[in-house]
């Protein structure tokens, strides 16, 4: 019996656009990229009950997409850009919805990280999830996928549709601005 | 390049957390998702007819405007001919009257240049009128 995880994309997706195996692939699809969909959502949502809202929306619009999906990109690549576009238009939607502006949106994510109870970090970690909350949304973006997820910027370029010279611009700035708030606090 | 603080291995550590076995029961919750969320075919069936009746509709709409607009522009060309027509009937007319009124305040000159050109009045009349 061939284990699970053992499954490569290409035969989860074969397996999916087979009727008869269709939900037990999209269950392996979920297990195998479920947390690194949460994780990338929640640094940019912080709250984790809006991020487990964004997890399902995503992994349903996956669902709704997968037989039509081409493979020109990476399964992973595909469910990344997805998440990215679920969490960054609830922040838009938020911003619309209360008429914040920008700065208000950073604040109450800065509170949320402050009263949320599944943050385990300690005060150092809170200080520098604090000043990467005053980022702008795409330089975040790109910081957390660089520096903690340890992506390449070619696949962060697949995920987000921006080029490999804008990303490695974006990743500069960021440091630099990290730093900056890190020193002036 | 990263500073000191930004290598420091505890920023990169994951600070957030998540409720006791989140992760085992998250595809269950995402599966039951996706089955309600399934459209039925009978629904599928009714949006499906739905769009191709608003298709209808509009396309009816469009043909029904331009052919409103085409016989608008038709009577409008037909109305201008017939007081073109109307005019130059009228405009014939009056040149008839004017000869008539010539030849009855002119007859014996008239008279007088036909028989000097020996035509018969007439049989000029009959010609002319």
């Amino acid at each position: 019996m061939v284990k699970d995880n053992s499954y490569t994309d290409k035969e989860l997706i074969a397996m999916f656009r087979n009727p008869a195996q269709k939900s037990y692939a999209f269950n392996l699809i979920t297990r195998k990229y479920q947390e690194r969909v949460y994780w990338h959502i929640r640094k940019i949502v912080i709250s984790h009950d809006d991020t487990d809202d964004l997890v399902q929306n995503t992994f349903l619009k996956a669902w709704e997409g997968l037989d039509s999906f081409r493979e020109e990109s990476q399964l992973f690549t595909w469910l990344y850009r997805i998440a990215t576009n679920e969490a960054l238009t609830f922040l838009r939607k938020k911003r619309t919805k209360f008429f914040l502006p920008l700065v208000d949106v950073e604040n109450q994510l800065s509170n949320t990280l402050e009263s949320d109870a599944y943050f385990s970090g300690d005060e150092m970690q809170e200080k520098f999830q604090k000043a990467l909350l005053r980022l702008p949304e795409k330089q975040r973006l790109v910081f957390n996928m660089k520096y903690f997820d340890e992506m390449k910027y070619e696949e962060i370029s697949a995920a987000v549709g921006t080029s490999v010279g804008a990303l490695k611009a974006s990743y500069h700035h960021a440091v630099e601005k990290i730093e900056k708030f890190l020193q002036e606090d | 390049m990263l500073n000191n603080e930004l290598l420091n291995s505890e920023l990169k550590k994951n600070p957030f957390a998540v409720p006791d076995k989140y992760f085992d029961d998250l595809p269950s919750r995402v599966q039951d998702k996706c089955v309600t969320s399934k459209k039925s075919p009978v629904f599928g069936l009714i949006s499906k007819l739905a769009w191709s009746g608003g298709i209808i509709v509009l396309a009816l709409a469009l043909f029904l405007s331009y052919f409103n607009f085409t016989s608008m522009s038709l009577k409008k060309q037909n109305s201008e001919t017939l007081t073109v027509d109307k005019n130059t009937t009228d405009d014939t007319e009056k040149t008839a009257d004017s000869q008539r009124n010539y030849l009855k305040s002119n007859r014996d000159a008239v008279v007088d240049y036909l028989a000097l050109h020996n035509v018969n009045l007439n049989d000029y009349l009959a010609t002319r009128y």
